[in-house]
């Protein structure tokens, strides 16, 4: 043993004599940390965990798409039926881009709520909110990669939004799309600001914000220094905390890899500029909440919500820690913080969970996937299939062909849902399609099961029960 | 060290004693070290600047309007009153446009794409109505705004009858 604390020199020391980095490097690994740390601190490690999922895979990827409008949806299915495991790298990147807009959202609620955006730590914050919008550009970007129906259109609808920026409006939506429409040349500029610009540009921000964290130190743990030495509970970080950290990362990993074994990425129809199938354009999951927000505005408030709420959200990020000067980081002594943030956070979901029904994503066994009920009721059965499918044309306010079928009323004085002899109601020939145009309008149609439950409640004599 | 303009100590290693810096600022001279510093900014501004402008100029699209007619067919092709989905096809893209023969040699042609946030607007014959599957925007036969949150009606192309061939252009109004 004596004969090993001899000094010698060691490849570290080597490397220390260079770069000089040793007091800092130990300083990190050994400083003291709470034993037990809450899970939501980890959500950084987590982002940048599937960051690297992402570039790792993203790599992999590019090695055999061929971005060009001709051969793009060839290339994605070439990945998924002849590249051995590529089914599963792609599956991997679909559900880490997911992921990453998650948990960086995640991340910012808890730093939110834990007041970590306050002084020093403002740069952290600011480059955070940065890295949030290039997390968003990433998957706005890699969305139309596949070029399939879905991609398309979401990009025609996703690059026309800018058209309602005041004055540039026209100009920014030329840009992005290098054309008056969606083309072969807006898929290369996407791949590449998919690949080069968004990458570096992440890099950069992620450099900053982690120079940050390191030189101002994690809010916990500056709680935890603040203790007096020798209080129980505090570890060094290696390895206690690298240990914590390389388990969350395992289960980060797992939970990628069940995801992406169990659910796989869409690949619809070709992109077909003329919608020849009468596809209906599906906004990002993300999107949902603006796209079912213009459903409750008047049509002349739409710039509002389509540039303005982006706008002023980027203008509340960013500007939070210079608005909100309460020195107090406790969530009970920030009343009014909290209270505004609660709302918008509600708001953000209660619509994201609207539009989600919206487009018949099964959330909680909704109507889409419910079996046919035999002796249905108006309020509970019939009214939300009505509510979900027809009321953004058939509404209050819309009342196209001068139908509201959110009102009992409207329905009875149309004798739309008569008489009992279900297969003369106009509203069973309209879902059904015997009657044209089949509703809902351009799809998708209703489940067989929805219209049989329309039906027994048509043949019932459509009560208003 | 000693100034090198007035010869008094400066009380450290610069050849400049403030008094004298301070004077040459009140006379607004720019310093060797002034132009160098704003120098270095201006070089490097137009660099950026010259980058910038000629990425911009890459990747703004050309106008796309009036471009050269294209051929879709014959007149014989299109019945009087009923609208037919066709492309143009214009810089690199496919644009689904509705033509409709009115009879008399005159042809409309409208721009498929809602004018709200662009998805595909769908005609329908029975109730002589495009309607957008989205927000549920509805315009007439003639591409007029009648309904939904869309800002206008349809665009509508250039189009033309030559020696019996119908000819469709760029996106005009």
């Amino acid at each position: 043993m004596s004969a090993e604390k001899r000094p010698r020199q060691t490849v570290m020391d080597w490397l220390d004599e260079r770069v000089g980095i040793k007091p800092q490097l130990n300083e990190l690994l050994y400083h003291r940390v709470p034993r037990s740390v809450n899970p939501l601190d980890f959500l950084g490690l987590a982002t940048l965990f599937v960051f690297i999922n992402q570039a790792v895979t993203g790599t992999l990827l590019a090695m055999f798409y061929q971005a060009s409008s001709q051969t793009a949806y060839q290339s994605i299915q070439y990945i998924m039926t002849k590249v051995p495991l590529g089914w599963v790298i792609r599956d991997l990147h679909y559900w880490g881009a997911n992921a990453m807009v998650v948990l960086v959202a995640g991340h910012m609620l808890r730093g939110f709520y834990v007041g970590a955006y306050k002084k020093p730590r403002e740069i952290t914050w600011i480059t955070g909110v940065v890295l949030l919008f290039i997390t968003i550009l990433f998957a706005f970007t890699g969305y139309l990669l596949p070029w399939d129906q879905q991609s398309y259109w979401a990009t025609m609808v996703g690059t026309w939004m800018p058209f309602y920026t005041p004055f540039l409006g026209i100009y920014i939506a030329y840009l992005a799309r290098g054309g008056a429409y969606i083309s072969g040349l807006t898929l290369t500029r996407f791949y590449a600001v998919h690949m080069l610009v968004l990458p570096a540009l992440l890099l950069i921000f992620f450099g900053i914000h982690f120079a940050m964290v390191l030189k101002n130190q994690m809010l916990v743990v500056e709680e935890a220094e603040r203790k007096p030495k020798g209080t129980k509970g505090l570890v060094t970080f290696y390895p206690y905390t690298v240990f914590q950290m390389t388990m969350l990362v395992v289960v980060v990993a797992a939970i990628l890899l069940f995801l992406a074994l169990s659910f796989h990425a869409p690949l619809l129809a070709p992109a077909d500029p003329l919608n020849k199938a009468h596809y209906a354009p599906v906004p990002l999951w993300f999107f949902y909440s603006i796209y079912q927000l213009l459903k409750y505005i008047p049509p002349a408030l739409d710039p509002l919500g389509i540039i303005g709420l982006p706008a002023a959200a980027v203008i509340v990020l960013v500007g939070l820690p210079f608005f909100d000067k309460n020195p107090r980081r406790e969530p009970r002594r920030r009343p009014f913080a909290m209270g505004v943030a609660g709302v918008i956070v509600v708001a953000v979901l209660g619509l994201t969970y609207l539009g989600a029904e919206q487009q018949g994503v099964s959330t909680t066994g909704g109507t889409s996937t419910s079996a046919v009920i035999a002796k249905p009721t108006f309020s509970a059965d019939i009214e939300p299939i009505f509510q979900q499918h027809c009321a953004v044309c058939h509404g209050p306010t819309t009342k196209s062909g001068g139908l509201d079928l959110t009102s009992y009323a409207s329905i009875a004085s149309m004798k739309v849902a008569t008489p009992t002899d279900y297969k003369k109601a106009l509203l069973w020939q309209k879902v059904e399609g015997v009657a044209q145009p089949r509703m809902p309008l351009g799809g998708p149609y209703l489940p067989k099961s929805t219209i049989q439950t329309i039906a027994n409640w048509i043949a019932e004599g459509a009560p208003n029960n | 060290m000693r100034c090198r303009i007035c010869g008094h100590e400066t009380g450290n290693d610069t050849d400049l004693c403030q008094d004298c810096v301070e004077r040459a600022s009140d006379r607004k001279e720019v310093s060797r070290r002034r132009f160098l510093g704003w120098g270095a900014v201006a070089v490097g501004g137009l660099v950026g600047v010259g980058y910038l402008g000629a990425a911009l100029r890459l990747l703004y699209p050309s106008s796309s309007g009036s471009a050269k007619l294209q051929d879709i067919g014959a007149v014989s092709n299109f019945p009087v009153g009923q609208y037919i989905l066709t492309s143009y096809t214009g810089d690199g893209y496919d644009d689904g446009v509705y033509v409709m023969n009115q009879g008399g040699g005159t042809f409309i042609a409208l721009d498929f794409h809602c004018t709200h946030l662009q998805c595909p607007v769908q005609w329908f014959q029975s109730l002589e109505k495009f309607m957008c599957p989205c927000h549920g925007s509805q315009y007439n036969k003639l591409g007029q705004h009648i309904a939904g949150p869309a800002p206008r009606g349809l665009f509508h192309h250039e189009i033309a009858v030559q020696n019996g061939r119908v000819m469709l252009g760029g996106q005009i109004s």
